[in-house]
């Protein structure tokens, strides 16, 4: 999949919705002085913000860097204003003290990454598939040329 | 799809004729693409020469300081044509964007693997390589039909 793309994005956006959701989630049950104020909105402000920093990467993306750390660190920035700045200031997830929002942007990183990842397992899957056809045509013209041959 | 080869020593040069009930079917496109492409040449310099090149023999097109430059096996060719207008030109051939500075020739594909930054690295016949950009991955696998 391409992350650049709509495409890449929605599905971007349902991945890192998801694992947000399912990482807040356990921590509402583990800890007991959770940080983020549960409101019954929560989940619908979540994905606001999550929608919000996979289209602000999407529009990023297309700035001419070809540079992965440098890539990955728009990303962060993308993430860190999705955060702050919806989560933070809107929605008033967490209190303006260091501690809650180092560990606000520590969890949306998670989440970040564990996404990054399955994007990257997807584009491993597509790079099978296309050798696979690679080999299919290769193998097709072998044959043909072997075929006018004889 | 049936194919049929008929031999006419009268025949002064190899003709093609494809046969289809629906103009718009993509194999036929496709297939016309690669006639197109076996049947294209182009001029190319080298050296202060003027080359007679096969499009098929053509592994990759590059732009480098707005000047655009076809890579064949024997060499490096330069050519008048801007990136763009191959772009146009090259469209349903197995040629296809894969950067802001280069169009490939799938068919001289190898292989092609991922990198961790997204984009996919395309192995070449000739064993070189080239990165395909995350914002062409979706026109890349288009040829590939997937």
């Amino acid at each position: 999949m391409k992350r650049g793309s709509l495409k890449g994005c929605l599905l971007a956006d349902c991945v890192s919705f998801t694992v947000a959701a399912l990482i807040s989630s356990i921590l509402v049950v583990v800890t007991p002085d959770r940080m983020f104020h549960m409101t019954p909105n929560y989940y619908l402000e979540l994905f606001v913000v999550t929608t919000f920093v996979n289209v602000l990467m999407l529009l990023t993306m297309r700035l001419p860097i070809d540079c992965m750390p440098v890539n990955m660190l728009i990303d962060l920035l993308d993430v860190a204003v999705g955060v702050l700045g919806l989560g933070g200031g809107i929605f008033h997830w967490f209190g303006w003290r260091l501690g809650y929002v180092v560990e606000a942007v520590t969890l949306l990183t998670v989440v970040y990454f564990v996404t990054y990842g399955l994007m990257i397992w997807q584009n491993r899957e597509l790079a099978r598939q296309i050798n696979r056809h690679i080999l299919q045509c290769k193998c097709g013209k072998k044959h043909a040329a072997e075929k006018q041959q004889q | 799809m049936k194919i049929k080869v008929e031999y006419d020593k009268q025949l002064s040069e190899t003709e093609v004729v494809l046969r289809c009930n629906n103009m718009k079917d993509p194999e036929v496109n496709a297939l016309l693409g690669y006639l197109q492409l076996y049947d294209g040449t182009v001029i190319g310099y080298k050296d202060g020469e003027a080359h007679k090149l096969f499009l098929y023999e053509v592994f990759y097109i590059d732009s480098v300081d707005e000047k655009t430059f076809l890579y064949l096996d024997n060499g490096v060719y330069e050519t008048s044509k801007k990136l763009y207008e191959w772009e146009s030109e090259l469209i349903d051939t197995p040629f296809v964007r894969i950067s802001k500075s280069t169009i490939l020739n799938t068919d001289k594909l190898q292989s092609v693997r991922p990198t961790f930054s997204g984009k996919l690295e395309a192995v070449l016949e000739n064993g070189e390589k080239q990165i395909v950009n995350r914002h062409y991955v979706a026109g890349f696998r288009q040829k590939f039909g997937i």
